[in-house]
């Protein structure tokens, strides 16, 4: 995939959805939100502003929403999205919730002293897309090394070469000095 | 003798200080690859910090630069044990943002094969958590016996023993062997409940089994919900979330079982819901091979122009295919622009795929939810406070396979 392409986040043509029930019910909180509509599921979207995101996650997981499923990260035109899916289990609602950051100031405070299972989620979207969740109390990559260049999901990163069954420098290097086509000619 | 008044060299020959142990990652208790940093006083643990990533692959990046249906060969190595598992939550998720309906026959197959799996899954486990135990017996051979029956059984239908590639988008690659479902009714709800019984006469009431188990590791019900844990390790703390019934996807709402929920939390308590998950899926399978919607493979031809025929037929032509329009989807086709989460409960917890389309053949986002990922997590909380010994109880009880933590 280019870089060029990149996910439309409300096409013009369609109309613009109106805020569904948890909206509504953070809006009578005092937290205003962007409705994004349903997904293919029937789930409801909402996009935050950054600075109500602890407010507004802290103000869920008061009425009811106590398990938060996922957390990731896409990359927008616009900047790194941080997306949450909180669910409830006891009356089986779900929310998900994104935050555009932009992409020279990739900064979200983070909502691990709210549910411990985002620290380690804000670690793998901070070692994929390069986030940085400020307040985090262990920030280092998880899953790629620690000394591993680059965010690898970020859509113009490029994976070193000898990962990709590619040709590998070394080869290339070699093959100019024609040592390994000596070799293969034996 | 000499009675040592030195105070200072007392101290020195009884050293009390915390070490650092370095245990795995190539530790054979660690079920594959994972890097515990042990901080203990004398025997017992003190504090604990996982190391993950030794088996990172790049499964989401591998299908972001793949078209949806090259992917599907990918998914099942997410979680080795639970290939069925992994392929019905990403097909689920690509099936949703499509809008591809799949036939009736098609998601009875999925669930006989997806419950089979999950057998083999717990089956593995009972073994290897046996051993880790120190049951050196040979305990893993008896498990390890009948998962074998049912990975030849799988094999029949899919062609491969553990990388099934069966669940295809709209359906399922073929349609069930001549005479497989009779076979596999007649092991499941015979043979194989002996075996399970066999299991636990040998382990269950065993007094070294219990002290090893009992009252280890308590994972408590708010801690569990707060770590995002799910599956059998979190319905053993006494929540009941199980998406078979919680939010019942493919044809879970119109099958009859039970899910276990026990309350005591502890190394034990995850033992007993496994055990008992065993027998559901084996209820589960024989009930939905009763169901089938065009009965057993070799009447198939025959019943099929009975239950679609007449005036009032029992199912409409297209619930009996095995693929949606009976046939694979296009190699490269164009997916609308869409998000959308599936989750299927896996053997090991609810495991989820978020998927972002953008109007290509490729996906945009591919995120996978793991639950091994979540459940390891626990581990520092768990173990502390444990003797050495139990870490290893408590890290297999946990069922926690490195693949699916790591991707």
């Amino acid at each position: 995939m280019s870089a060029e392409q990149t996910v439309e986040q409300s096409p013009e043509s369609k109309p613009v959805p109106s805020l569904g029930e948890i909206g509504l019910m953070l809006k009578s909180k005092g937290i205003n939100s962007t409705a994004l509509g349903n997904d293919a599921d029937g789930l409801e979207m909402l996009e935050l502003d950054t600075k109500d995101l602890v407010n507004a996650t802290s103000t869920l997981k008061d009425s009811g929403f106590d398990l938060l499923l996922l957390l990731t990260s896409c990359e927008v035109k616009k900047g790194y999205q941080s997306i949450y899916l909180i669910t409830s289990t006891k009356t089986k609602k779900s929310v998900r919730i994104k935050v555009t950051v932009p992409k020279e100031n990739p900064i979200v405070p983070t909502i691990s002293h709210i549910w411990s299972t985002a620290d380690w989620y804000e670690r793998e979207a901070f070692d994929m897309m390069g986030i940085i969740y400020t307040g985090h109390p262990n920030l280092k990559r998880i899953l790629n090394p620690e000394n591993w260049e680059g965010f690898p999901l970020r859509k113009d990163y490029i994976p070193p070469a000898d990962s990709l069954n590619g040709p590998h420098p070394l080869t290339e290097t070699l093959l100019a000095e024609k040592t390994l086509s000596k070799h293969f000619d034996r | 003798m000499s009675v040592v008044k030195d105070t200072n060299q007392t101290k020195k020959a009884f050293r009390t200080d915390e070490m650092i142990i370095n245990m795995g990652p190539q530790h054979p208790s660690t079920h594959g690859v994972l890097r515990l940093i042990l901080r203990l006083d004398g025997e017992i643990v003190k504090s604990c910090e996982p190391v993950i990533g030794y088996l990172h692959r790049g499964m989401e990046w591998l299908g972001q630069n793949r078209t949806y249906v090259q992917y599907q060969a990918l998914v099942d190595r997410v979680d080795y044990l639970a290939g069925m598992s992994d392929s019905h939550a990403y097909i689920m998720a690509a099936e949703k943002i499509t809008g591809i309906k799949v036939p009736l026959r098609a998601e009875y197959i999925r669930v006989i094969c997806s419950e089979l799996n999950r057998i083999i899954s717990h089956l593995l486990w009972l073994g290897i958590f046996m051993l880790d135990l120190g049951a050196m017996m040979g305990f893993p051979f008896y498990t390890f016996r009948d998962r074998e029956t049912i990975l030849s059984f799988l094999e029949e239908v899919s062609g491969q023993r553990m990388m099934f590639n069966y669940i295809r988008i709209g359906g399922v690659f073929k349609d069930l062997p001549k005479g497989w479902t009779k076979k596999v009714r007649k092991w499941i709800t015979t043979d194989f409940l002996k075996y399970v019984d066999e299991y636990e006469a040998i382990a269950t009431k065993n007094p070294i089994f219990l002290v090893r188990t009992q009252n280890v590791g308590h994972l408590s019900p708010e801690l569990a919900l707060d770590r995002g844990v799910t599956g059998p390790s979190l319905r053993a703390s006494g929540i009941n979330l199980d998406l078979r019934k919680y939010k019942p996807y493919s044809i879970y709402d119109q099958l009859d079982f039970k899910v276990p929920i026990l309350t005591k939390g502890d190394t034990n308590a995850r033992y007993a819901c496994r055990i008992q998950e065993l027998r559901e899926s084996a209820k589960l399978i024989a009930q939905a091979i009763d169901k089938l919607p065009g009965g057993d493979t070799e009447d198939f031809e025959k019943n099929k122009t009975e239950l679609t025929s007449g005036d009032n037929p029992v199912y409409k032509p297209e619930d009996l295919m095995v693929l949606a329009k009976g046939k694979n989807v296009p190699m490269g086709f164009k997916c609308s622009p869409g998000e959308a989460y599936a989750a299927v409960e896996s053997p090991r917890g609810q495991l989820g795929v978020h998927l972002i389309a953008d109007g290509t053949s490729v996906p945009y986002r591919i995120k996978w939810r793991s639950p091994s990922f979540n459940n390891v997590s626990i581990l520092p909380d768990l173990i502390k406070g444990h003797p050495v010994a139990d870490v290893v109880a408590i890290f297999s009880s946990l069922d926690v396979i490195l693949p699916d933590v790591d991707r």
